[in-house]
Parts: structure tokens; C-alpha cells; sequence
């Protein structure tokens, strides 16, 4: 880049004698950074939230002053600060610290909270009044404007925080967009007069310039990494996520225990805290049941049992039936209407899902448990007299309703884990759970008396349905099934319900088909395994086929006709089958939460309408029940994996993947190999490709680049250079030696040390003239080119592989008894 | 590389005297040949000698007797073109007799100053060590400030004073060690060593012509007058990169740190240094010194210096060179 010698007397921004004027532009530039300043606070980032008039009018008022206070001084007393780009670097930077020291201080004694993104805002807010105060120099409106127009579009975008007590606080916006068209006016005509005026000296601008637009490109690459934006929870601005908490936070997505209500986003896991108890008036038990199955009707026979009743029992019967039904314990038939499920939609939400379940997945929740069948319908299990007392501790300042469950050590369960579960639009008070219930947290319900028992296992809260958008924290403990398969499994006491059986025709081929399956297999858990195996592998899930009934025991007609049918009839059949074995069994309603529906955004799982799922469970020991999927294309939730089984889980699957695509991976095996094996000329492959893109650039060879590119080279071969000794004394020294080598092997008379000699002069001249920095480049193109050729990878191999050694960097030192002894 | 504003008045200064640097680079290489015909076949020592002329110091010449040391010397002193005293040292020499006294004239009735050997431009001190610390020490003023003082007055010597002494290493009896103080004031320390067999008949062949051609191609003087201080002067000038600075100074505390030297390099050591590492570079005809200048001359510039036996000190100072880095990183302007 040639400039002319005395360009820079011919600086258009020259400072003047007395002050330098300050031009509207330069007024609107102060103006823009005053309103942004109050848009800051008016957002809520100042030391009261939400922020009041008053408050945003002292810090406003007071912000404005210092400002114009500051930028009059600066003016006026130091008019070089801001002058140059330095000086204004350094300007910013102190305004930003020492603005920021104050900011802390008075934060500190005024105990206002201060949160990751308000306190970077005030940062960017004092480089911007910063820039404001020289923006008497031209050169310093671009920055101030840009740093003023971000900071108050991000400020604005927090304003529906206080809108409610600064209501006006919207007219900022128009103020600030009318003051930055007119600044853009009056800029283009300064700008238009000082170019008519002056000469402009053109800048050569630095060869990695297109580098600063890769912040640009960044916001286009977050589509593609969805999942790992989860990364920056808590980090971005007014998230109020994590595992902190703040009262500066206004949205929610995480787990922190001081969240705020997310009530006008479904998305946002709030708390209950902030969601009312309200009175609730809407209608009765949705049933979801019935919407995703149709409803059940009655076969024939069935029918014909309830007409040959008197009329007065029907009506008991009825009415018996109502009464149970509104606790929510009711039949559940296992024939339904054919045909597709009719699909209803809720207007008053804007959301499909019923519950929102944070935790491992895939999740069975219990909602109903049924115990005895008689060929088509299943009747819900009645509440046993004697049930565990509901007590209710604290941990970590949170009430946990305890459900008296003895632990001991010996029990074949995983550590407990926590599920939390949103309720959206679920109308009932049951508690939906994982198996193994020991606890459930409710925030600020600190009553045991709001819960009840519903069913065993089965809790419930005391009112007509669980609260829209309440979130239950459930703590449940897996039973580990590896360790069931070590146990032996002697018979098991249990109340007769879970045995009952009937001695039909039908229930004795069903215990036939049930020996059958088993047969060799050992008492326990591989019987019950082979059964669940044997349904899940030769069975159809069909949502649409329906058993008829017309038999009167829709399990035989499922197991021995159809083949195929809804997750009802395999979880019946399952459980039916079992019981043949005399395992206590029993059918299970529920929800299932889909691991294919997790969004990585919010880390929920939504359970929507059709996520309705029916299964099994069995009783291995007195209390213990093991969720059992009969149903194809389900699973259960397995405890979470140790280190060991989760890097062999890894292994795995790694050489499942090879097995699958072995072209692919054999491809890629030998390049990971060969890139391995050859990682070092790969290096450096690499190496001289940049300083030979560096030198396309910039249209010269660097001699010190080169030199470090065959520095690194000597190092990659094996030949570093020692550090005592200077690339001089290596290069003439690996010189000599590649001069010998070629000698050996054909004759060459010229020395390689002569041919290096102005290679080697220019890196010393880089390296160590002062003067170098005062005088132009000349173009040392084939200096360098022959440089790298010379101590080509090769060349250094071949020194590398004869030498073995690399000589004692003792002899590289110039010593007078050492050359006499040479000669 | 650098697009750093260009001002004019920060410009290096241009070699002005390049023709003069031309000149006398040619007049070195005469010196040059000329004592390597006096001194067959010990290039390197030549070098050095005349990297300590340019550097303005002292050499102090430590080796057997009969190895030329004289014969170097004197060779030197003609090539320069001044005077040669030579000093012989002995317990029984006085300061005197190497400065000079003063006597009474009867004729002026006044005290007239006779000055001694050390009023000349190459002096020879030939085993120095044998001379009392009294005597030595005479010595300390002149090779430092280029004066004597006689009698409370201050004689200047010539500006192209010299000195080359010679110590005898394995002489025990009847030495007195040069003490520290005087041994920081020579430049180097040089020993001769034997020539190489080829040489040596080289030697032989050459004393069989006449001693006439012998003592023609000796006499006259290769630099005029002042010559010599204008080359020294060049020397001078010769830049030294902040990083090469560095680089030295990395060295000396390296040195003074080094748990098997009792005292490391002193500042007036680190500067004698820097402008042996000058005279060679300029020696080589370039205007800056590198790293290897540095080196060239630090076997020479530090024996002297580091208190130990000269068989330890080519290890100890080889591992110095090793421990320390050479700066791959370029000058930087200087911030102060």
C-alpha cells in the first residue's frame, strides 16, 4: 500500500483551533443515545422493577445530563479524545468501566437485583454513551448511532414488561425512529458536504476483513442446531432459566425453582406458585378414553343380562354406577364402537397437549388400575380399607407429600427420579404418575389433607380436577428388572383380586396357549418375559380393529381369531395370560409419553389426546409391580444407565453402524488411519497452503511466515530446532547435511548453503533489523519458493532417516576450540 | 508485512558513510591477511582479535608461550599504524614504569612528564599476571577511561588505545591472578592454540625466505591516521533489535542465575557484549546484529568474565547458549 508521503497531512479530520464544532448530526447522535438510555430503563433494566415513573424519570433525567454534561467537557477540554481510532477505543472502554463500577455500587448499596443480560446491556449502554459524548468527530456518529439503535431495539422488545406501569413507554419508540431519520438526513448532507470539500483517503482494509461478516452468518446456523441452543439456557437475555432465579426474569424455560408463570405461554414450565388455586367451573371428566377408543357399547349378551334386570335394580344399579363414577372408578370395556376416533379440539387453549412431562423418557403414567374382567369389561380396583397414611415433608424448601413407602435395602429398585408434569387441559383429579410412586411435590401446597388416596398407588387431589397449567413434580422409583432375572421367584403372597381367573373353555386354551409359550422356560421373570415377547412379536397393534365381544371373552376372540387389535386388548390379553400362570396381574390406564414427541428446545414432552395407552403390570414381590408393554412398538422406561453400560451402550451402537454400512465405514476407517498415520505431512500440507493463500492475498511471500512454516516442518520431521540455536545456524546446518546427502547420491557442486543465503538474509532482516519496520517489502517470491523446496519434507525425511540423531546443539555454537579442531 | 503509517522523520539514518564503511571493510580485510601471515592458520582467533579492535576493548590472550601471541601483536600494531610499546611484566615492575613520572629539569627548573609505555596505541603487556596487583592495577584507569593520572594530573591517551596482554595459564609460581575488577575491563579472552599440522609446514617453508622480504611486508601501516577511531565510530551505529536486546539480556540473567557461576555477567560486561556482537556484524557487512552475532563472540566475551576454569567455562557457557531461546519473534519499535 503506497501512500503518498505526506497523506496524512491531508487528514480530512484535522483538529482546528478552539473546540471542534458539533453539528446537528452530532446533537441527533446525543439525542438517540439519551432516548435509548431511557428505553433501557423504562424495559426494566434500572434499579427498580417493574419500573415506576418516578424511578424512570430521575434515571432518564439523570442519564441525559450526564451526557450532554460529559460531551460538553469533552468537547470543550480534551477535544482530541475521539479523534483517532484509538483514542476513541480507549474513551469507550474507560466510559464502560467506570460507568459499570458505579453501576455495581450503587446496585450493591440499593440491593437491586443485577442479572447476566441487564448487566451487559448497561455495558453496551455506557459504551454508547460513550461514543455519544465525541460524537463532535464524524467519525464516531456510525458506532454511536449503531450501538444506540441495538441497544434500544433490544430494550424495546422488554416493554410488554412495563407496559402496565409505564403505559406510554411505547411513544420511546417513536420518538427514537423519528430521531434517527432525521440524523440520517443530516449525516448524508454533512457527509456529502465534506466530500465535496476535502480529498478522502482511501484505506487499504486488512486481508481478513471478510472474517468480521461470520457473526452474520452465525444467526442462519441456528435452524440447524436446535438442540444445541438448549445449551444457552440461562445465558440468553431475559430467560430466567437455569437453575438460578432472579426477579429480573419475565419469561421462563427451565428448571429454576423461582420461576415466574408462564400463563400466557404454554411453552414456558412454570411453577405453581404464580397459578391460582381458582375455583374451577368447567365441565366434568373429560374422557379422554372414549375419545381415542370410541365408546364402549354392550354385546349382545351382555345386553341381554342388563334388560332381564327389574327395572328398580337397574335404576340402583344406575345409580350405584354414577356414584362411583364420578371418583373416577369405573368399568373399562374392552369393546368398543368401530371406526376412526373423532378428534375434539379445545378453543379455549391454544395448545393440543394435555400435560407437558420433563424427565426420562419414554414415561407410562398411571392414571386407573383394574383388577377384575369378566370377559369384556374390566372393573376399576376398589380403595382398599387400609391404605398408607399421606404425610408430608420439606426438602430443599419444597412440600413433598409423602406416600408411605418403605424402602429396604434389599429392594430391586433404581434411585429415585423425578418427573415434572404440567397439567394443560387434563380433567381429572388423579394424579398422573410413573409406577412406583414415593412422593409428589405440589408448590406451596404444603397440606397433606389436599391429597387422597383414589386407587392403590393412585393419588389424587382433593377437588373436582387438577388446575389448568399446575405442575406436579413426581418422584418415583423404578423397579430394576436386571435384578429381578437374578431372583429367584417363590410364590408371592397377594390379595385374590389380582389371581381371579375363570375355569371357561375359553381361559383354559388361553392357560393352554400360556404353557405353551412358557414351556422350559424357569418360573419368574423368563416366563413372564417370553409371554410379553411372544404378544409383542406375533401380534398386530391395529388402533382401529375392535373385538366384537360376540364371544363373550374378547381375549380368546383377540388371541385365537383376530390377531390383531387396539393396545387394550394385548394389555387384557397380557394380563389374562398371566394370571393362567397364576402371576397376580392386573390392566392399567394411562398416558404413555412418546419420546418421538421431546422438543430439544424446551426439553418437554408433550402428551396429547391420542397419547391414551392401556398396559399391564405384575407383581413380582409384595409390593412391588413391574409395568409390563405387551403392545408393539412401545417401551418401558428402563433405570437410568451406569457409566459403564452407557459408554458399552455407545460401543454398540458404534459397531452396529459399522455392521449396517461396511463400505462406508471401512472408507472411513482407513482414512482415520491413513489421516493418522500421515497426520504430521497432513499438518503441514496444510501449513504451506496457508502462507501460500496468505501470499496470493497479499501478493508477497512472507520470509518470516516461510521461515515458521519450515520451522514447524523441521519439527513435524523430527529435526526441531534446538532453541538455543538461530534459523540461520539450523537452516545452514540442515543445508549442509541435504548437501551431502545429494552429493552421495549424484553430483552437485553448487552448495545448498549459497543458494539459502537470500532467504535466509531476509529472515534476518524481519527478524532482527529495526529498520525493517521503516522500509517496503520487496517481492521475495522465489527466495521463498526455493526455501521451501529445499527443506522440502523430503529432503528433511531423508536428513531425518540417515542422521537418525539431530546433532548436539553444543556443535552449532561457533567456539574457537571447536573450528581448530575441525581444521 | 508492516502498513503502518510511514513518517519521514521517524526514517532510520540512511548509511551515509556507506562508501566510508566500503572502505574501511576493505582496510580490515588487509589487517585481516596481514595477520594471517604472521599467524598461519588461526582464522578464528584473527577474528575475534579484530572484532575486539572494532569493539574498541582489551583482549587478554591467555595460552602457552612460543604460540605467537607476540608475533599477533606486534603484526596488529603495525597494521594500525601507531605506536607499539611492549611491556614486559615482572614482580619488580612499578606503576610508573608503565605510566611514566616526572622529572625535574634542572635547565627549566621545572618537573617535566616522561610518559611511559602506555602512551601508544597497541600495548603489549606480556604476562601480565607476573606483575604485582600494584602494578596491574595501573593499568585499571587506562583501560577504562583511555587516561592516567601522574601525579594528580590527568595525561589522555590516544583514542586507539589498545591493549593485548598475555598470561601464561599453567604458570603457578611467581603469578598474581588478575583480579576481577581488571579482568572486566578487557573485551575478550583469546588463547592462540596450536596450529594445524598443514600450517605448521605452511610456517616452516615461509621462515626459510629472507628476512628482508619478511620485514618489508610487515612495516608499513595499512590504516592512516584516525582511520581506525572513524571505523570504530561506524561500528557504533550498527542496530541492535530490541528482541536481540532482550535476547542478551535473557543470557546475562541466565548466567548470573546459573547455580555453578559464582558471579554472572556485569552490566559493563552486557554492554562490552552488545558491542562485540556490533563489530561483528559489521564485520560481516550488515548494519544489524542477529542472534548469531551474539553467539560468535560470546565463547570469548564471557571466558574472561565467568570465574571459572577454562576447561568448565566452553561447557558452562554452551549450556547458557542451549537454555536460553533466540527471539524468532520480529523487533518491535521501541515503546520508550
Amino acid at each position: 500500500m503506497s501512500v503518498e508521503p505526506n497523506s496524512q497531512t491531508k487528514k480530512v479530520e484535522k483538529v482546528k483551533q478552539g473546540p471542534p464544532k458539533r453539528g446537528f448530526s452530532g446533537w441527533l447522535c446525543i439525542a438517540m443515545a439519551i432516548i435509548a438510555s431511557s428505553a433501557v430503563d423504562a424495559a426494566g433494566f434500572g434499579f427498580v422493577v417493574p419500573p415506576e415513573p418516578k424511578s424512570f424519570w430521575t434515571a432518564s433525567l439523570t442519564f441525559a445530563f450526564i451526557t450532554i454534561f460529559l460531551s460538553e467537557c469533552v468537547r470543550r477540554f480534551a477535544p482530541s479524545i475521539g479523534s483517532t481510532n484509538n483514542s476513541r477505543r480507549s474513551w469507550a472502554i474507560g466510559v464502560m468501566v467506570v460507568g459499570f463500577c458505579i453501576e455495581m455500587l450503587l446496585r450493591f448499596s440499593l440491593e437491586a437485583p443485577y442479572l447476566m443480560d441487564s448487566l451487559l446491556l448497561t455495558l453496551l449502554r455506557n459504551v454508547m454513551i460513550g461514543l455519544a459524548t465525541v460524537a463532535h468527530h464524524p467519525l464516531n456518529q456510525g458506532p454511536s448511532v449503531a450501538l444506540s439503535t441495538f441497544v434500544f431495539v433490544f430494550a424495546s422488545a422488554c416493554f410488554d414488561a412495563s407496559i402496565t406501569t409505564l403505559p406510554w413507554c411505547t411513544a420511546l419508540s417513536v420518538a427514537f425512529a423519528i430521531t434517527s431519520i432525521i440524523w440520517l438526513g443530516a449525516r448524508y448532507w454533512e457527509r456529502l458536504h465534506i466530500t465535496l470539500t476535502s480529498k478522502v483517503v482511501q484505506r487499504k482494509r486488512p486481508w481478513w476483513t471478510p472474517a468480521l461478516a461470520i457473526p452474520l452468518v452465525l444467526p442462519l446456523l441456528i435452524p440447524a442446531a436446535r438442540g444445541r441452543l438448549i445449551a444457552t439456557e440461562g445465558w440468553l437475555p431475559t430467560s430466567g432459566g437455569g437453575d438460578d432465579a432472579s426477579s429480573m426474569a419475565r419469561d421462563g424455560i427451565g428448571n429454576g425453582d423461582l420461576l415466574v408463570a408462564g400463563l400466557d405461554n404454554i411453552r414456558s414450565f412454570a411453577p405453581i406458585e404464580n397459578a391460582p388455586f381458582a375455583a374451577s367451573h368447567d365441565p366434568t371428566l373429560y374422557d379422554v378414553f372414549d375419545d381415542s377408543y370410541n365408546e364402549n357399547f354392550f354385546s349382545k349378551n351382555k345386553r341381554q343380562k342388563v334388560i332381564s334386570l327389574a327395572p328398580e335394580i337397574r335404576a340402583l344399579a344406575e345409580n350405584h354406577r354414577m356414584a362411583k363414577s364420578k371418583k373416577g372408578s369405573r368399568e373399562f370395556s374392552t369393546v368398543r364402537r368401530p371406526g376412526k376416533a373423532k378428534s375434539q379440539t379445545l378453543s379455549n387453549i391454544d395448545s393440543d397437549a394435555l400435560i407437558y412431562v420433563r424427565g426420562r423418557l419414554p414415561l407410562h403414567l398411571k392414571l386407573e388400575s383394574f383388577d377384575i374382567y369378566d370377559g369384556v369389561e374390566w372393573s376399576a380396583e376398589p380403595l382398599p380399607e387400609k391404605l398408607p397414611e399421606l404425610t408430608l415433608d420439606t426438602v430443599a424448601d419444597r412440600p413433598w407429600l409423602r406416600l408411605g413407602v418403605q424402602t429396604k435395602p434389599d429392594d430391586p429398585h433404581a434411585a429415585p427420579e423425578i418427573h415434572s408434569i404440567k397439567v394443560i387441559n387434563l380433567k381429572t383429579n388423579r394424579v398422573p404418575a410413573p409406577i412406583q410412586l414415593t412422593g409428589v411435590s405440589i408448590d406451596q401446597l404444603n397440606r397433606a389433607d389436599f391429597f387422597r388416596w383414589e386407587q392403590p398407588e393412585v393419588v389424587g387431589v382433593d377437588r373436582d380436577s387438577l388446575p389448568e397449567l399446575t405442575t406436579l413434580h413426581v418422584q418415583s422409583r423404578l423397579v430394576d428388572v436386571r435384578k429381578l432375572k437374578e431372583r429367584d421367584y417363590s410364590g408371592i403372597f397377594s390379595p385374590q383380586q389380582y389371581r381371579q381367573f375363570d375355569d371357561g373353555e375359553a381361559s383354559y386354551r388361553i392357560r393352554r396357549l400360556a404353557q405353551r409359550w412358557t414351556f422350559g422356560k424357569q418360573k419368574g421373570w423368563e416366563q413372564i418375559d417370553a409371554i410379553i415377547k411372544h404378544l409383542r412379536d406375533e401380534y398386530t397393534l391395529d388402533n382401529t380393529a375392535r373385538a366384537t365381544g360376540d364371544t363373550g371373552h374378547t381375549v380368546s376372540e383377540f388371541l385365537f381369531e383376530t390377531k390383531r387389535g387396539p393396545d387394550y386388548l394385548f394389555a387384557t390379553s397380557a394380563v389374562w395370560l398371566l394370571r393362567s400362570l397364576e402371576y397376580p396381574a392386573r390392566f392399567v390406564s394411562g398416558f404413555y409419553a412418546k419420546p418421538d414427541r421431546y422438543e430439544a428446545r424446551t426439553g418437554l414432552t408433550p402428551i396429547l389426546s391420542e397419547d391414551v395407552h392401556c398396559w399391564a403390570e405384575v407383581l413380582v414381590q409384595k409390593d412391588y409391580w413391574v409395568t409390563l408393554e405387551p403392545s408393539p412398538g412401545y417401551a418401558v422406561l428402563l433405570p437410568p444407565l451406569s457409566l459403564t453400560e452407557r459408554i458399552a451402550g455407545i460401543l454398540n451402537l458404534a459397531y452396529a453402524r459399522l455392521l449396517r454400512h461396511p463400505f462406508t465405514s471401512s472408507v472411513l476407517m482407513l482414512l482415520l488411519v491413513i489421516g493418522f498415520v500421515f497426520r504430521r505431512r497432513i499438518l503441514d500440507l496444510g501449513d504451506v497452503s496457508i502462507l501460500r493463500i496468505r501470499a496470493l492475498i497479499s501478493r508477497n511471500y512472507s520470509a518470516l511466515n516461510t521461515m515458521r512454516t519450515i520451522d514447524r516442518r523441521c519439527q513435524r520431521v523430527g529435526l526441531p530446532r534446538p532453541r538455543g540455536v538461530s534459523p540461520r545456524r539450523w537452516l545452514e546446518h540442515l543445508a549442509d547435511a541435504i548437501h551431502r546427502q545429494r552429493q552421495h547420491t549424484q553430483h552437485i557442486e553448487s552448495s545448498h548453503r549459497h543458494a539459502a543465503e537470500p532467504f535466509i538474509c531476509s529472515v534476518e532482516r524481519h527478524l532482527y533489523d529495526p529498520a525493517v519496520l521503516y522500509t517496503n517489502d520487496q517481492p521475495i517470491r522465489s527466495p521463498c519458493v526455493a526455501a521451501l523446496n529445499m527443506w522440502s519434507w523430503r529432503n528433511l525425511a531423508a536428513i531425518h532417516r540417515t542422521s537418525g540423531q539431530i546433532t548436539q546443539p553444543h556443535h552449532l555454537f561457533p567456539h574457537p576450540h571447536h573450528q581448530r579442531d575441525q581444521k | 508485512m508492516n502498513a503502518g503509517t510511514k513518517n519521514p522523520a521517524t526514517q532510520p539514518p540512511s548509511l551515509a558513510a556507506t562508501a566510508d564503511a566500503a572502505n574501511g571493510l576493505k582496510k580490515i580485510e588487509q589487517i585481516r591477511v596481514r595477520l594471517e601471515d604472521a599467524l598461519k592458520g588461526k582464522q578464528d582467533v584473527i577474528q575475534q582479535v579484530l572484532v575486539c579492535l572494532l569493539a574498541r576493548g582489551h583482549l587478554l590472550l591467555e595460552d602457552r608461550p612460543g604460540l605467537g601471541k607476540t608475533t599477533l601483536a606486534k603484526a596488529l600494531a603495525s597494521s594500525v599504524g601507531g605506536r607499539f610499546s611492549r611491556l614486559q611484566c615482572t614482580p619488580d615492575l612499578l606503576p610508573s614504569d608503565i605510566t611514566g613520572f616526572s622529572i625535574f629539569n634542572a635547565e627549566t627548573r621545572q618537573f617535566e612528564f616522561r610518559a611511559g609505555p602506555i602512551f601508544s596505541e597497541v600495548l603489549l603487556a606480556d604476562e601480565i599476571n607476573r606483575a604485582t596487583p600494584r602494578t596491574q592495577s595501573a593499568l585499571l584507569e587506562a583501560m577504562a577511561e583511555r587516561q592516567v593520572t601522574v601525579d594528580g594530573k590527568q595525561h589522555q591517551l590516544s583514542n586507539d588505545f589498545f591493549v593485548m596482554a598475555t598470561q601464561n595459564p599453567h604458570e603457578q609460581h611467581g603469578t598474581y591472578p588478575l583480579p576481577e575488577a581488571q579482568l572486566d575491563r578487557f573485551t575478550m579472552k583469546l588463547s592462540v592454540g596450536y596450529p594445524a599440522a598443514d600450517y605448521e609446514t605452511a610456517m616452516l617453508a615461509a621462515s626459510v625466505k629472507t628476512e628482508l622480504e619478511t620485514k618489508e611486508s610487515i612495516s608499513s601501516a595499512i590504516l592512516a591516521a584516525g582511520e581506525l577511531e572513524q571505523i570504530q565510530d561506524l561500528v557504533t551505529q550498527t542496530r541492535v533489535g530490541n528482541n536481540v536486546q532482550r535476547y542478551l539480556v535473557a543470557l546475562a540473567t541466565a548466567s548470573r542465575n546459573h547455580t555453578d557461576i559464582d558471579a554472572g555477567l556485569s552490566p559493563r560486561g552486557l554492554l562490552l557484549w552488545q558491542r562485540a556482537a556490533q563489530a561483528t556484524a559489521h564485520l560481516a557487512g550488515r548494519d544489524f546484529v542477529t542472534p548469531d552475532d551474539v553467539q560468535q563472540v560470546a565463547f570469548p566475551v564471557l571466558a574472561v568474565r565467568l570465574d571459572v576454569e577454562a576447561a568448565d567455562s566452553r561447557n558452562l557457557i554452551g549450556q547458557l547458549l542451549e537454555s536460553v531461546e533466540v527471539p524468532t519473534e520480529p523487533t518491535q519499535q521501541d515503546s520508550f
